[in-house]
């Protein structure tokens, strides 16, 4: 997951990589609620906005798949097509989850 | 004089910071907000910033709407600024251009294209400078003679 930071020169177990693991933790949910929020909604530029921020996040890390999720969301946010989004939140969340998890492990063998 | 960096995210604020510490030795501003942005651009001289990295996609005033209005204040219309974007939307960018943005960054950041492009505009805004004091000293020769 941190591939992208690594290639930055953001080493493990270092106070950077700690302080942006729990930026990515306070930052997301709130993105992720907004993504599911908005597809209840069939808002398709509140999906298209929360989508783009978490792609930019995500990718910044090197979640590459959740970024990619990400724009997917986004493009069907921005085409007003919030009809195909349910089955792409499910494979987000998936993801999503799978991505706090590895950044846990990272943050526990940091901390 | 500074550079100021504005991104709604405080993860990216935190990683374009610590990636531009590394290749550039000048103090860093960074806000959450196009609205901070100007607050801080109404200080003195502009709140000294050389540079600015706006981020494309924020709530509230987005990133091309912040440009266009800085672009579009005297005193401030010649800071560069580079608009920062996970998107290669081509409409977004044109219209990044037509706000008056010089160039741009896409996410996720590259270290190497950040620091380059930064340096370039960085190098671009002391020409501009330069040229400026040149023509100012040129009127002020003429208007002695």
């Amino acid at each position: 997951v941190l591939s992208q930071l690594r290639e930055l020169g953001v080493e493990s177990n270092t106070d950077l990589m700690g302080e942006l693991i729990a930026l990515f933790a306070v930052e997301t949910p709130p993105l992720v609620a907004a993504i599911r929020a908005a597809i209840a909604a069939g808002d398709g530029d509140g999906l298209k906005r929360a989508a783009h921020t978490l792609k930019g996040t995500s990718s910044s890390l090197g979640a590459h798949e959740l970024a990619h999720l990400s724009a997917e969301l986004e493009r069907l946010g921005r085409a007003g097509h919030t009809g195909g989004a349910p089955a792409l939140l499910v494979q987000l969340e998936h993801e999503y989850a799978r991505v706090v998890g590895a950044l846990e492990v990272e943050r526990q063998g940091a901390g | 004089m500074s550079i100021l960096i504005v991104d709604d995210s405080a993860t990216q604020r935190l990683l374009m910071t610590s990636l531009l510490k590394t290749g550039v030795q000048i103090p860093l501003v960074a806000v959450d907000a196009a609205r901070a942005a100007f607050e801080h651009l109404a200080g003195p001289d502009g709140g000294a910033v050389e540079l600015i990295l706006m981020d494309i996609s924020m709530p509230d005033i987005d990133g091309i709407a912040a440009c266009g209005r800085i672009k579009a204040t005297p005193g401030l219309e010649d800071i560069p600024i580079l608009m920062v974007t996970a998107s290669t939307e081509a409409d977004e960018l044109e219209q990044a251009f037509a706000a008056g943005g010089l160039d741009y960054i896409t996410k996720p950041l590259n270290k190497t294209e950040l620091l380059a492009r930064v340096r370039s505009a960085l190098r671009l805004n002391q020409e501009i400078s330069r040229r400026k004091a040149c023509e100012q000293e040129l009127a002020r020769l003429r208007g002695a003679a």
